[in-house]
């Protein structure tokens, strides 16, 4: 996905950029006289000019179509800054902790969409128009290319996960609250029990806690938090961080006003 | 708001308050988003509309609204977020120094009766009024300086 992204980021500045030199070399060449220069160059000038002038419209019509494009893809210099800012707050609530995986906890930047389909039609699980909380980006290097999509509709009681309960709240949540009892630790062997409860006070249904722990064989967060991130006034995404770990800072005590500030600066720039 | 002679930023210290909150049976605590929380505020005399002004500063800037608070002041409400960007209350005049005093009173009266027009700002406007309430002393003070009192 991340390279998807890139592949296609540059192929649009690619695209924008050979337009614009083929309409500054075919407006030379139309421009220039062919007479003046000597043979074979005034045949090939003349020709050259004669062909690009028709060609002329389809360039013109793909700068106009990336120039469109452009400023709702970001760039991969914006993409690192977001994923060095995610890491960064994932490194700072978790701290360093010897012999716990480092993907055990993460933060996640999830993209609010009103469309979404996944590739894996076992995931429709859902009409695609609802509204969707997306990943968009993930702290670290594992874990990257994959991420479950959360339901964020415009009526907010439907809203899932604790993705979705930001999304609605549109203020930063804490589940469970920082004092009370984690969520119980579940791995597949976990109790029907142990996963109702999970899946009460993560806000799933217990049919996606179920479906998670057979395709991954490995267990789901102990605490949640998360943060609303806003582009222009209203409301982009979400960041989650998702912790199995204990942590070693509470997710109070980071700038989660600085983090806000920068992912806007981020998402926002060049729209 | 334009023509408005303004003070410097000046902190504020709006801390906000968690709260529980219980959503089909699961509980969370909810804390207001940063964007919420305003950081600054600043004050400002207009000369043209004879108004003194606050205006308060947020991650996120937005062009503003105006609305009447019960006719005695004006508020300005951002167009896409909603939150309180600042209110602004009819002065005789420009301000001498033990009337700046009376016009902050003046605005802190208007902070309270003002209504947020969306219910999930609601926090927000409190928040504001809380910071403001803070702060009220330094903005009175930053406003009689540049005035020359």
């Amino acid at each position: 996905m991340r390279t998807g992204r890139r592949v296609f980021y540059w192929a649009v500045v690619s695209v924008l950029w050979i337009s614009v030199a083929a309409l500054a070399v075919i407006a030379t060449l139309k421009l220039s006289k062919p007479e003046r220069f000597v043979a074979p160059f005034d045949n090939v000038i003349a020709r050259v000019a004669a062909v690009g002038v028709d060609f002329a419209p389809v360039f013109a019509f793909a700068l106009a179509l990336a120039q469109a494009i452009r400023p709702f893809l970001l760039s991969p210099a914006q993409f690192d800054a977001i994923h060095r800012i995610l890491t960064g707050l994932r490194d700072y609530v978790v701290g360093t902790q010897t012999g716990v995986p480092y993907h055990f906890d993460r933060a996640t930047l999830f993209r609010r969409r009103r469309f979404y389909l996944p590739l894996n039609p076992k995931r429709w699980r859902r009409w695609p128009m609802s509204g969707w909380l997306v990943p968009f980006e993930r702290s670290g290097e594992a874990t990257r290319h994959r991420g479950s999509c959360f339901l964020a509709p415009d009526d907010g009681d439907r809203a899932e996960g604790v993705a979705g309960q930001t999304w609605a709240q549109k203020n930063i949540v804490f589940v469970p609250p920082p004092n009370d009892p984690p969520l119980p630790d579940l791995t597949h062997t976990s109790s029907e029990a142990e996963m109702q409860e999970y899946a009460r006070r993560s806000f799933v249904e217990v049919a996606w806690v179920r479906q998670w722990l057979r395709d991954h064989k490995r267990g789901l967060a102990t605490r949640y938090v998360g943060i609303p991130v806003e582009v222009k006034s209203r409301v982009w995404g979400v960041i989650v961080l998702d912790l199995r770990s204990p942590a070693t800072q509470t997710a109070q005590d980071a700038n989660l006003k600085l983090i806000a500030t920068c992912m806007s600066a981020i998402l926002g720039r060049g729209r | 708001m334009s023509a408005i002679q303004w003070t410097e930023w000046i902190t504020l210290d709006a801390k906000p308050e968690p709260m529980r909150k219980k959503v089909r049976g699961g509980e969370m605590l909810v804390m207001p988003s940063p964007y919420d929380v305003p950081d600054a505020v600043r004050a400002g005399y207009d000369f043209g509309a004879n108004e003194l002004v606050i205006q308060f500063r947020y991650i996120e800037s937005d062009s503003a609204i105006v609305r009447d608070i019960r006719q005695v002041a004006k508020m300005y409400v951002g167009r896409h977020s909603g939150r309180l960007m600042g209110i602004a209350v009819s002065v005789d005049g420009f301000p001498r120094d033990s009337e700046v005093g009376r016009a902050a009173e003046h605005i802190k009266r208007a902070l309270k009766r003002a209504r947020p027009l969306r219910p999930e700002r609601e926090e927000n406007f409190r928040i504001a009024q809380r910071g403001f309430e803070r702060t009220q002393s330094r903005v009175v003070e930053a406003l009689a300086a540049p005035l020359g009192q």
